[in-house]
């Protein structure tokens, strides 16, 4: 399998995609569960920002990358205009203009939300989920999913919008665990805790509903290559799972007993490797969301 | 000879398969393969599932390409029929080059042969030649 210059663009695209994605939902998430912690709140706010930036780039790079791979003409291929004309009425074209008004629309909310008058400050927040819930939508619109129907659309849009609250989450909890105060950080890191177990149920229902829907035998989970793909995503979900569980269990109990900065710096090494592996869920997710396609469809 | 051209169809297939599989070409007519005495007057393409069709062409052994008229790509379809001009004997390859309803693009291909009908009147056993290739590449 050799893959061209575009469909390497498409794939690295695609994985920041899927970065920003997480860091839109999951900023928009933990900037409600670290309510009155003004120093974080920024740091979080220019975290989505970032997000909602990355997301505006990768979705137009990944579009034209596209266009050249079926232009099939080169580099200048991605200007090829009968291209563009084929593919912006499609699926492909609807999806990038939604995500670039979510990746917009959050833009705008993240620049309102340091504000200091209340009402801006609450229509930032209403922006901010309203930009969450179009980005979400568009996952539907696109994919494998669309192959296999409306109930793996729904599944997926509840997967997008779980997953992005999980791994986008990662970075404004490393960052809290900076703060000195460690009873806030147990108070945010319980909260995050008991929305977890909510968290990881959802996404492992919605995750073995569309692998159930896109696989005809549990034996392509080894035979094809995309079988393989999906497998390592489930062997890094299962290692994921389980550090979440070592922090709900072991470290956020020692914040208050016994020495605690250390307990602290445990935490927060924790919670990076946690967002390593992430990282490496969604690289995964977009190689066999692109280059390779489920047994099922063929 | 004949075991060896099974086995290397049977590799070929589940390879190409385990690589890429996804929507590809379920079916056509004339079928891939087929060693025709008569012109076909249309080239039906039949996919596993609802697509768009980018880019198709019809070419014989001499480089000379056929000219078809692609449908509207507005909404996605399954089935494709093409209204051919006259062939001539030779062996024609069809390319084509796909949008699937996951947004994905894959391309492959097929041939068939037209045996000059004056020369060819004992029925030879259909041989499958296997040049179908999908790819599942560059597929977003
Ligand atoms: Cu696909």
């Amino acid at each position: 399998m050799i893959l061209s210059v575009f469909e390497i663009s498409v794939l690295i695209s695609k994985w920041v995609i899927y970065l920003s994605v997480a860091a839109v939902i999951g900023g928009t998430l933990m900037q409600y569960l670290i309510k009155g912690q003004p120093n974080l709140g920024i740091s979080v706010t220019k975290y989505t920002g970032l997000g909602a930036v990355l997301g505006l780039i990768a979705v137009s790079i990944n579009y034209f990358a596209q266009v050249g791979a079926f232009a099939e003409n080169g580099l200048m291929g991605i200007f090829d205009a009968q291209m563009h004309a084929f593919l912006w009425p499609t699926q492909v074209g609807q999806t990038v203009l939604w995500r670039l008004i979510g990746f917009g629309l959050m833009l705008v909310a993240s620049g309102l939300l340091l504000h200091k008058n209340r009402y801006i400050k609450t229509f930032s927040a209403v922006l901010a989920i309203i930009s969450c819930l179009l980005i979400a939508v568009t996952f539907t619109f696109i994919g494998h999913s669309t192959e296999v129907g409306l109930l793996a659309q729904g599944l997926i849009l509840i997967h997008v919008l779980i997953i992005g609250s999980w791994i986008g989450a990662f970075y404004p909890l490393w960052k809290l665990c900076s703060t000195d105060e460690n009873i806030v950080i147990k108070n945010v890191m319980d909260t995050f805790g008991r929305l977890g177990i909510v968290i990881v149920i959802l996404v492992l229902l919605s995750g073995m509903g569309m692998v159930w829907m896109l696989f005809d035998s549990p034996t392509e989970l080894f035979s094809s290559n995309y079988g393989i793909a999906v497998t390592i995503k489930l062997c890094l979900v299962a290692i994921i799972l389980f550090i979440a569980a070592w922090h709900k269990l072991v470290l956020v109990p020692k914040l208050t007993i016994e020495n605690p900065s250390l307990a602290k710096q445990k935490l927060q090494k924790s919670i990076g490797l946690e967002a390593l592996i992430a990282v490496l869920i969604l690289a995964t997710t977009a190689v066999l969301s692109s280059v390779l396609g489920p047994m099922s469809l063929g | 000879m004949k075991l060896f051209n099974n086995v290397l169809v049977v590799t070929s297939l589940f390879l190409s398969a385990s690589a890429f599989a996804h929507v590809g070409l379920g079916s056509s007519m004339p079928a891939n393969g087929a060693m025709l005495s008569q012109a076909p007057t249309t080239l039906e393409l039949t996919f596993t599932a609802p697509v768009r069709l980018v880019k198709l062409t019809m070419q014989d052994d001499k480089q000379q390409s056929v000219p078809l008229t692609l449908p509207s790509s507005a909404t996605s379809q399954a089935a494709f029929s093409f209204a051919l001009p006259a062939l001539n004997a030779a062996n024609y390859t069809v390319n084509w080059m796909i949008m699937g309803d996951d947004g994905h693009k894959m391309k492959g291909n097929m041939s068939f042969m037209l045996h000059d009908s004056g020369m060819n009147t004992r029925s030879a056993p259909p041989m499958t030649m296997e040049h179908e290739t999908s790819e599942h590449t560059a597929h977003q």
